[in-house]
Protein backbone atom coordinates (compact mmCIF):
# COMPACT_ATOMS: atom_id res chain seq x y z
CA UNK A 1 0.00 0.00 0.00
CA UNK A 2 1.81 3.34 -1.05
CA UNK A 3 2.29 6.40 1.22
CA UNK A 4 -0.40 8.21 -0.19
CA UNK A 5 -3.33 5.59 0.17
CA UNK A 6 -2.30 5.31 3.46
CA UNK A 7 -2.51 9.37 4.16
CA UNK A 8 -6.17 8.87 2.66
CA UNK A 9 -7.16 6.51 5.40
CA UNK A 10 -6.01 8.29 7.99
CA UNK A 11 -7.52 11.58 6.87
CA UNK A 12 -10.73 9.79 6.22
CA UNK A 13 -10.38 8.11 9.86
CA UNK A 14 -9.58 11.36 11.15
CA UNK A 15 -12.73 13.13 9.75
CA UNK A 16 -14.90 10.25 11.06
CA UNK A 17 -13.35 10.36 14.63
CA UNK A 18 -13.77 14.45 14.53
CA UNK A 19 -17.34 13.56 14.18
CA UNK A 20 -18.10 10.37 16.39
CA UNK A 21 -16.00 11.01 19.06
CA UNK A 22 -17.58 14.80 19.87
CA UNK A 23 -21.23 12.56 20.46
CA UNK A 24 -20.13 9.98 22.40
CA UNK A 25 -18.18 12.50 24.73
CA UNK A 26 -21.49 14.20 25.27
CA UNK A 27 -23.23 10.85 26.21
CA UNK A 28 -20.60 9.75 28.41
CA UNK A 29 -20.38 13.15 29.92
CA UNK A 30 -23.87 12.73 31.00
CA UNK A 31 -23.89 8.98 31.86
CA UNK A 32 -25.61 8.10 28.37
CA UNK A 33 -28.80 10.05 29.57
CA UNK A 34 -29.82 11.15 26.18
CA UNK A 35 -32.36 13.46 27.95
CA UNK A 36 -30.12 15.25 29.91
CA UNK A 37 -27.30 15.04 26.85
CA UNK A 38 -29.58 16.76 25.02
CA UNK A 39 -31.17 19.23 27.33
CA UNK A 40 -28.78 19.63 29.61
CA UNK A 41 -31.12 20.03 32.31
CA UNK A 42 -32.73 23.09 30.98
CA UNK A 43 -36.49 22.80 31.37
CA UNK A 44 -37.71 25.97 28.89
CA UNK A 45 -41.67 25.48 29.80
CA UNK A 46 -40.79 24.43 33.17
CA UNK A 47 -38.40 27.99 33.51
CA UNK A 48 -41.21 29.91 32.24
CA UNK A 49 -43.12 29.69 35.69
CA UNK A 50 -46.73 28.00 36.76
CA UNK A 51 -49.02 28.62 33.44
CA UNK A 52 -51.99 27.80 35.46
CA UNK A 53 -54.07 31.10 35.85
CA UNK A 54 -56.23 30.65 38.61
CA UNK A 55 -58.58 33.14 40.15
CA UNK A 56 -56.65 33.81 43.20
CA UNK A 57 -54.20 35.78 40.74
CA UNK A 58 -57.11 38.66 39.94
CA UNK A 59 -59.11 40.67 42.65
CA UNK A 60 -61.21 43.69 41.61
CA UNK A 61 -61.74 46.79 43.84
CA UNK A 62 -64.57 48.59 44.26
CA UNK A 63 -65.16 51.56 41.48
CA UNK A 64 -64.26 54.91 42.38
CA UNK A 65 -65.70 58.25 40.72
CA UNK A 66 -62.87 59.67 38.58
CA UNK A 67 -62.56 62.88 36.18
CA UNK A 68 -65.40 64.09 34.00
CA UNK A 69 -68.22 61.57 34.98
CA UNK A 70 -66.09 58.38 34.71
CA UNK A 71 -65.53 55.42 37.50
CA UNK A 72 -62.40 54.06 37.85
CA UNK A 73 -62.05 50.39 38.20
CA UNK A 74 -58.63 49.10 40.12
CA UNK A 75 -57.62 45.22 39.26
CA UNK A 76 -54.95 43.55 41.23
CA UNK A 77 -53.18 40.82 38.99
CA UNK A 78 -50.19 38.90 40.24
CA UNK A 79 -48.44 37.17 37.09
CA UNK A 80 -47.35 33.72 37.11
CA UNK A 81 -45.14 33.86 34.80
CA UNK A 82 -41.36 33.74 35.21
CA UNK A 83 -40.26 36.50 32.47
CA UNK A 84 -41.79 39.71 31.66
CA UNK A 85 -45.22 41.02 29.57
CA UNK A 86 -47.17 43.40 28.92
CA UNK A 87 -50.81 44.14 28.90
CA UNK A 88 -51.10 47.38 26.37
CA UNK A 89 -55.31 47.12 26.29
CA UNK A 90 -58.21 46.03 27.47
CA UNK A 91 -61.78 47.64 25.99
CA UNK A 92 -65.27 46.46 26.05
CA UNK A 93 -68.60 46.87 27.38
CA UNK A 94 -69.37 47.47 31.37
CA UNK A 95 -72.27 46.29 32.76
CA UNK A 96 -73.80 46.13 35.87
CA UNK A 97 -76.99 43.80 36.40
CA UNK A 98 -77.40 43.21 32.58
CA UNK A 99 -77.76 46.80 32.38
CA UNK A 100 -75.06 48.42 29.63
CA UNK A 101 -73.22 51.37 31.82
CA UNK A 102 -70.80 52.40 29.05
CA UNK A 103 -67.46 51.45 27.31
CA UNK A 104 -64.74 50.72 29.51
CA UNK A 105 -60.83 50.99 28.61
CA UNK A 106 -57.47 50.43 30.28
CA UNK A 107 -55.82 53.38 31.48
CA UNK A 108 -52.51 52.34 29.92
CA UNK A 109 -49.91 49.96 29.05
CA UNK A 110 -49.20 47.91 31.89
CA UNK A 111 -45.97 45.81 32.05
CA UNK A 112 -45.55 43.17 34.25
CA UNK A 113 -41.76 41.84 35.31
CA UNK A 114 -41.81 38.33 36.45
CA UNK A 115 -43.95 37.02 39.27
CA UNK A 116 -44.76 40.66 40.10
CA UNK A 117 -48.66 41.90 41.29
CA UNK A 118 -49.54 44.90 39.13
CA UNK A 119 -52.23 47.45 39.46
CA UNK A 120 -54.52 47.55 36.29
CA UNK A 121 -56.47 50.93 36.14
CA UNK A 122 -59.66 50.48 34.18
CA UNK A 123 -61.94 53.33 33.05
CA UNK A 124 -65.20 53.08 32.83
CA UNK A 125 -67.51 55.80 30.43
CA UNK A 126 -70.85 55.87 31.03
CA UNK A 127 -73.05 56.61 28.58
CA UNK A 128 -75.72 59.27 29.85
CA UNK A 129 -78.09 56.12 30.33
CA UNK A 130 -75.30 54.58 32.27
CA UNK A 131 -75.20 57.76 34.50
CA UNK A 132 -78.25 57.83 35.30
CA UNK A 133 -78.78 53.87 36.34
CA UNK A 134 -75.60 54.69 38.75
CA UNK A 135 -77.30 57.72 40.08
CA UNK A 136 -80.18 56.00 40.93
CA UNK A 137 -78.33 52.88 42.22
CA UNK A 138 -76.05 55.36 44.30
CA UNK A 139 -79.37 56.44 46.00
CA UNK A 140 -81.19 53.32 46.70
CA UNK A 141 -77.82 51.37 47.91
CA UNK A 142 -75.47 54.27 49.20
CA UNK A 143 -72.23 52.65 46.83
CA UNK A 144 -71.67 52.35 43.50
CA UNK A 145 -72.47 49.39 41.04
CA UNK A 146 -69.91 46.61 40.64
CA UNK A 147 -69.11 47.01 37.06
CA UNK A 148 -68.27 43.87 34.57
CA UNK A 149 -67.27 43.79 31.41
CA UNK A 150 -68.88 42.30 28.57
CA UNK A 151 -67.45 41.65 25.00
CA UNK A 152 -64.60 42.58 26.51
CA UNK A 153 -60.75 42.86 24.06
CA UNK A 154 -57.52 41.94 25.87
CA UNK A 155 -53.80 42.46 23.97
CA UNK A 156 -51.26 41.12 25.80
CA UNK A 157 -47.17 41.68 24.47
CA UNK A 158 -44.95 38.64 25.59
CA UNK A 159 -41.77 39.64 23.98
CA UNK A 160 -43.10 41.22 20.86
CA UNK A 161 -45.61 38.09 20.13
CA UNK A 162 -48.84 39.60 20.33
CA UNK A 163 -52.35 38.08 21.68
CA UNK A 164 -55.27 38.84 21.27
CA UNK A 165 -58.74 37.53 23.35
CA UNK A 166 -61.82 38.80 22.35
CA UNK A 167 -64.82 37.64 24.97
CA UNK A 168 -67.92 38.07 23.53
CA UNK A 169 -70.68 37.80 26.78
CA UNK B 1 21.58 32.80 -6.42
CA UNK B 2 19.85 32.67 -3.21
CA UNK B 3 17.88 35.82 -4.64
CA UNK B 4 16.56 33.51 -7.36
CA UNK B 5 15.84 30.76 -4.81
CA UNK B 6 14.00 32.82 -2.99
CA UNK B 7 11.96 33.95 -5.91
CA UNK B 8 11.47 30.11 -7.11
CA UNK B 9 10.23 29.18 -3.50
CA UNK B 10 7.98 32.76 -3.33
CA UNK B 11 6.13 31.56 -6.92
CA UNK B 12 5.94 28.06 -5.90
CA UNK B 13 3.77 28.73 -2.84
CA UNK B 14 0.25 28.42 -3.20
CA UNK B 15 -1.18 32.08 -2.05
CA UNK B 16 -4.64 31.31 -2.58
CA UNK B 17 -4.27 28.74 -0.45
CA UNK B 18 -2.20 30.53 2.24
CA UNK B 19 -4.68 33.25 2.99
CA UNK B 20 -7.63 30.91 3.06
CA UNK B 21 -5.45 28.53 5.66
CA UNK B 22 -5.19 31.62 8.19
CA UNK B 23 -8.85 32.55 7.43
CA UNK B 24 -10.09 28.78 8.10
CA UNK B 25 -8.44 29.16 11.36
CA UNK B 26 -9.77 32.03 12.45
CA UNK B 27 -13.26 31.59 11.08
CA UNK B 28 -14.65 29.70 14.34
CA UNK B 29 -13.78 33.04 16.54
CA UNK B 30 -15.54 35.34 14.22
CA UNK B 31 -18.98 35.22 15.34
CA UNK B 32 -22.24 33.95 14.36
CA UNK B 33 -23.34 33.38 11.19
CA UNK B 34 -26.89 33.31 11.01
CA UNK B 35 -29.85 35.03 13.52
CA UNK B 36 -33.33 33.53 13.57
CA UNK B 37 -35.87 35.77 16.27
CA UNK B 38 -39.29 35.51 17.25
CA UNK B 39 -40.65 38.64 18.45
CA UNK B 40 -38.49 40.80 20.23
CA UNK B 41 -36.21 38.27 22.09
CA UNK B 42 -39.29 35.29 22.71
CA UNK B 43 -36.80 32.75 20.66
CA UNK B 44 -33.40 34.54 19.92
CA UNK B 45 -31.13 31.90 18.17
CA UNK B 46 -27.75 32.57 16.76
CA UNK B 47 -25.38 30.34 15.48
CA UNK B 48 -22.73 29.11 13.16
CA UNK B 49 -20.77 25.76 12.56
CA UNK B 50 -19.16 26.32 15.57
CA UNK B 51 -21.74 27.61 18.08
CA UNK B 52 -25.12 28.11 18.92
CA UNK B 53 -26.70 30.41 21.26
CA UNK B 54 -30.48 29.77 21.86
CA UNK B 55 -32.73 32.08 24.42
CA UNK B 56 -36.20 31.59 24.99
CA UNK B 57 -38.38 34.11 27.16
CA UNK B 58 -35.40 35.29 28.34
CA UNK B 59 -34.01 32.07 29.33
CA UNK B 60 -31.00 30.31 27.91
CA UNK B 61 -31.27 27.02 26.39
CA UNK B 62 -27.99 25.15 26.51
CA UNK B 63 -27.43 21.62 25.27
CA UNK B 64 -23.84 19.56 26.39
CA UNK B 65 -24.60 17.34 22.67
CA UNK B 66 -24.51 20.75 20.80
CA UNK B 67 -21.69 22.13 22.66
CA UNK B 68 -19.73 19.24 21.81
CA UNK B 69 -20.83 18.83 18.41
CA UNK B 70 -19.67 22.63 17.66
CA UNK B 71 -16.41 22.15 19.11
CA UNK B 72 -15.82 18.88 16.57
CA UNK B 73 -16.22 21.22 14.60
CA UNK B 74 -14.03 24.21 15.33
CA UNK B 75 -11.29 21.76 15.66
CA UNK B 76 -12.25 20.09 12.54
CA UNK B 77 -12.13 23.30 10.68
CA UNK B 78 -8.81 24.21 12.53
CA UNK B 79 -7.38 21.26 11.84
CA UNK B 80 -8.19 22.04 8.06
CA UNK B 81 -6.82 25.61 8.00
CA UNK B 82 -3.86 23.92 8.98
CA UNK B 83 -3.59 20.92 6.81
CA UNK B 84 -4.30 23.74 4.16
CA UNK B 85 -1.52 26.02 4.90
CA UNK B 86 1.27 23.64 4.76
CA UNK B 87 -0.01 22.13 2.00
CA UNK B 88 0.19 25.83 0.26
CA UNK B 89 3.62 26.75 1.57
CA UNK B 90 5.27 23.21 0.85
CA UNK B 91 2.97 22.05 -2.33
CA UNK B 92 5.62 20.35 -4.39
CA UNK B 93 5.35 17.81 -1.24
CA UNK B 94 3.79 14.01 -2.04
CA UNK B 95 1.32 15.11 0.72
CA UNK B 96 0.27 18.08 -0.46
CA UNK B 97 -2.67 17.28 -2.60
CA UNK B 98 -4.08 15.15 0.16
CA UNK B 99 -4.22 17.62 2.94
CA UNK B 100 -5.55 20.63 0.50
CA UNK B 101 -8.24 17.68 -0.54
CA UNK B 102 -9.09 17.08 2.79
CA UNK B 103 -9.24 21.09 4.46
CA UNK B 104 -10.21 23.09 1.13
CA UNK B 105 -13.88 22.51 0.38
CA UNK B 106 -14.96 22.19 4.02
CA UNK B 107 -15.67 26.11 4.40
CA UNK B 108 -17.32 26.01 0.78
CA UNK B 109 -19.85 23.14 2.46
CA UNK B 110 -20.65 24.53 5.78
CA UNK B 111 -21.55 27.52 3.85
CA UNK B 112 -23.81 26.17 1.97
CA UNK B 113 -25.13 23.78 4.59
CA UNK B 114 -25.92 26.99 6.42
CA UNK B 115 -28.20 29.03 3.86
CA UNK B 116 -29.74 25.66 2.48
CA UNK B 117 -31.04 24.84 6.10
CA UNK B 118 -33.27 27.69 6.55
CA UNK B 119 -34.55 28.12 3.29
CA UNK B 120 -35.40 24.38 3.21
CA UNK B 121 -37.02 24.58 6.51
CA UNK B 122 -38.74 27.57 5.40
CA UNK B 123 -39.78 25.88 1.95
CA UNK B 124 -41.41 23.03 3.88
CA UNK B 125 -42.92 25.38 6.33
CA UNK B 126 -44.32 27.63 3.69
CA UNK B 127 -45.36 25.09 0.97
CA UNK B 128 -45.13 21.64 1.88
CA UNK B 129 -47.20 22.01 5.44
CA UNK B 130 -49.98 23.38 4.22
CA UNK B 131 -50.51 20.48 1.34
CA UNK B 132 -51.80 20.41 -2.07
CA UNK B 133 -47.96 19.30 -3.44
CA UNK B 134 -47.45 16.59 -5.93
CA UNK B 135 -44.26 14.47 -5.81
CA UNK B 136 -44.00 14.77 -9.98
CA UNK B 137 -41.98 18.29 -9.47
CA UNK B 138 -39.28 17.34 -7.17
CA UNK B 139 -39.00 13.42 -8.38
CA UNK B 140 -38.32 15.23 -11.93
CA UNK B 141 -36.19 17.49 -10.35
CA UNK B 142 -33.64 14.89 -8.35
CA UNK B 143 -33.93 13.05 -11.97
CA UNK B 144 -32.56 15.83 -13.59
CA UNK B 145 -29.93 16.89 -11.26
CA UNK B 146 -28.23 12.99 -10.96
CA UNK B 147 -28.52 13.03 -14.93
CA UNK B 148 -26.54 16.63 -15.04
CA UNK B 149 -24.16 15.71 -12.43
CA UNK B 150 -23.20 11.86 -14.02
CA UNK B 151 -23.02 13.68 -17.41
CA UNK B 152 -20.97 16.36 -16.35
CA UNK B 153 -18.56 13.74 -14.67
CA UNK B 154 -18.61 11.85 -17.37
CA UNK B 155 -18.08 14.29 -20.20
CA UNK B 156 -15.43 15.94 -17.47
CA UNK B 157 -12.75 12.69 -17.73
CA UNK B 158 -13.12 12.35 -21.05
CA UNK B 159 -12.95 15.89 -22.38
CA UNK B 160 -10.96 18.03 -19.85
CA UNK B 161 -7.41 17.69 -19.85
CA UNK B 162 -5.98 20.56 -17.05
CA UNK B 163 -5.71 19.82 -13.30
CA UNK B 164 -8.09 22.61 -12.34
CA UNK B 165 -10.63 22.12 -14.67
CA UNK B 166 -11.05 18.25 -13.53
CA UNK B 167 -11.28 19.28 -9.98
CA UNK B 168 -14.21 22.60 -10.80
CA UNK B 169 -16.03 19.54 -12.97
CA UNK B 170 -15.85 17.84 -9.60
CA UNK B 171 -16.87 20.39 -7.10
CA UNK B 172 -19.92 21.12 -9.88
CA UNK B 173 -21.16 17.93 -10.13
CA UNK B 174 -21.21 17.19 -5.92
CA UNK B 175 -23.17 20.52 -6.06
CA UNK B 176 -25.39 19.04 -8.33
CA UNK B 177 -25.49 16.24 -6.12
CA UNK B 178 -26.39 18.15 -3.30
CA UNK B 179 -29.13 19.75 -5.20
CA UNK B 180 -30.61 16.60 -6.34
CA UNK B 181 -30.42 15.51 -2.35
CA UNK B 182 -32.31 18.53 -1.02
CA UNK B 183 -35.14 17.38 -3.93
CA UNK B 184 -34.95 13.95 -2.49
CA UNK B 185 -35.60 15.42 1.09
CA UNK B 186 -38.77 17.93 -0.39
CA UNK B 187 -40.24 14.23 -1.87
CA UNK B 188 -39.98 12.52 1.32
CA UNK B 189 -41.67 15.41 3.42
CA UNK B 190 -44.27 15.92 0.50
CA UNK B 191 -45.13 11.78 0.50
CA UNK B 192 -45.18 12.07 4.49
CA UNK B 193 -47.21 14.94 4.84
CA UNK B 194 -49.42 13.40 2.36
CA UNK B 195 -49.62 10.63 4.30
CA UNK B 196 -50.15 11.80 7.67
CA UNK B 197 -51.97 15.44 7.16
CA UNK B 198 -53.96 14.73 3.39
CA UNK B 199 -55.71 18.48 4.21
CA UNK B 200 -51.98 20.04 5.19
CA UNK B 201 -51.25 21.44 8.44
CA UNK B 202 -54.69 23.18 8.97
CA UNK B 203 -56.59 19.22 9.64
CA UNK B 204 -54.70 19.72 13.07
CA UNK B 205 -55.42 23.22 13.81
CA UNK B 206 -58.68 23.03 16.22
CA UNK B 207 -62.53 23.44 14.36
CA UNK B 208 -62.90 27.17 14.00
CA UNK B 209 -59.59 28.10 14.25
CA UNK B 210 -57.04 29.21 11.60
CA UNK B 211 -53.03 29.44 11.02
CA UNK B 212 -51.32 31.45 8.40
CA UNK B 213 -47.65 30.15 8.47
CA UNK B 214 -45.43 32.69 6.79
CA UNK B 215 -41.75 32.18 7.30
CA UNK B 216 -39.09 33.94 6.08
CA UNK B 217 -36.37 32.22 3.74
CA UNK B 218 -33.12 32.63 5.30
CA UNK B 219 -33.27 36.41 5.37
CA UNK B 220 -36.33 38.81 5.97
CA UNK B 221 -39.23 39.44 8.41
CA UNK B 222 -43.04 37.92 8.32
CA UNK B 223 -45.56 36.98 10.67
CA UNK B 224 -47.08 33.31 11.32
CA UNK B 225 -50.89 34.40 12.54
CA UNK B 226 -53.08 31.51 14.35
CA UNK B 227 -56.77 32.13 15.50
CA UNK B 228 -59.20 30.30 16.78
CA UNK B 229 -62.72 30.81 18.66
CA UNK B 230 -63.25 29.44 22.11
CA UNK B 231 -66.20 29.50 24.02
CA UNK B 232 -67.94 32.49 22.64
CA UNK B 233 -64.92 34.02 21.76
CA UNK B 234 -61.99 34.73 19.48
CA UNK B 235 -58.21 34.41 20.83
CA UNK B 236 -55.57 35.50 17.81
CA UNK B 237 -51.80 34.71 18.04
CA UNK B 238 -49.56 37.07 15.76
CA UNK B 239 -45.43 35.65 15.44
CA UNK B 240 -43.19 38.45 13.96
CA UNK B 241 -40.49 36.19 12.83
CA UNK B 242 -37.09 37.63 11.70
CA UNK B 243 -34.25 35.97 9.92
CA UNK B 244 -30.74 37.25 8.99
CA UNK B 245 -27.25 36.49 8.39
CA UNK B 246 -24.36 38.20 9.99
CA UNK B 247 -21.38 39.56 10.03
CA UNK B 248 -19.47 36.06 10.28
CA UNK B 249 -20.86 34.77 7.20
CA UNK B 250 -19.18 37.85 5.00
CA UNK B 251 -16.26 36.04 6.22
CA UNK B 252 -16.76 32.65 5.46
CA UNK B 253 -17.19 33.17 2.02
CA UNK B 254 -14.18 34.88 1.78
CA UNK B 255 -13.02 31.83 2.99
CA UNK B 256 -14.65 30.08 0.86
CA UNK B 257 -13.61 31.53 -2.33
CA UNK B 258 -10.18 31.77 -1.63
CA UNK B 259 -10.11 28.27 -0.68
CA UNK B 260 -11.83 26.75 -3.52
CA UNK B 261 -9.59 28.85 -5.46
CA UNK B 262 -6.50 27.38 -3.89
CA UNK B 263 -7.91 23.39 -4.31
CA UNK B 264 -8.35 24.45 -8.10
CA UNK B 265 -4.66 26.36 -8.18
CA UNK B 266 -3.00 23.73 -6.59
CA UNK B 267 -0.52 22.65 -8.68
CA UNK B 268 0.88 19.78 -6.32
CA UNK B 269 4.15 17.72 -6.53
CA UNK B 270 6.03 17.72 -10.43
CA UNK B 271 4.97 14.39 -11.07
CA UNK B 272 1.30 15.20 -10.73
CA UNK B 273 1.50 18.02 -12.84
CA UNK B 274 3.38 15.84 -15.73
CA UNK B 275 0.74 13.23 -15.17
CA UNK B 276 -1.92 16.21 -16.05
Amino acid sequence: MNKDKVLGILLSLLSLCLIIVPVVAAFAAHGWNPIETIMSGSDPLKDMGDLNFSENMFSVGEPTQGPNNTLIINAQFTSPLSFSFKIKSISGEGYSDSTSIGSIQLAGEVEFPPHATKTLSIICTPTQDGLNYIANYVIQHGSIPQIQPKNARFTIDLYGITAEFEMSG
Amino acid sequence: MARTNWRKVVRRINWFGVIAGILMIVLPFAGMWWRFTVGTGAIDLTTSPFGITTTAFGQTIESTLARYIFLGATISIIIAGLFVLFASLLPEQWWSIRLMEFGATKVFWMAISLVMSPLIGAFIVNKILPGGQTLTIYILGATISIIIAVLSKYLASKFLKKWWSKRLMKLVTNVLLMIAGVFIVLAVCVFIVGKFLPSGISSIVPAGGTLNVNVPYVSGSAATTFSMSMGGGQAMLTLPISMGLMSGFALAIVTAVFSILAWIYHPGPPEEKKKK
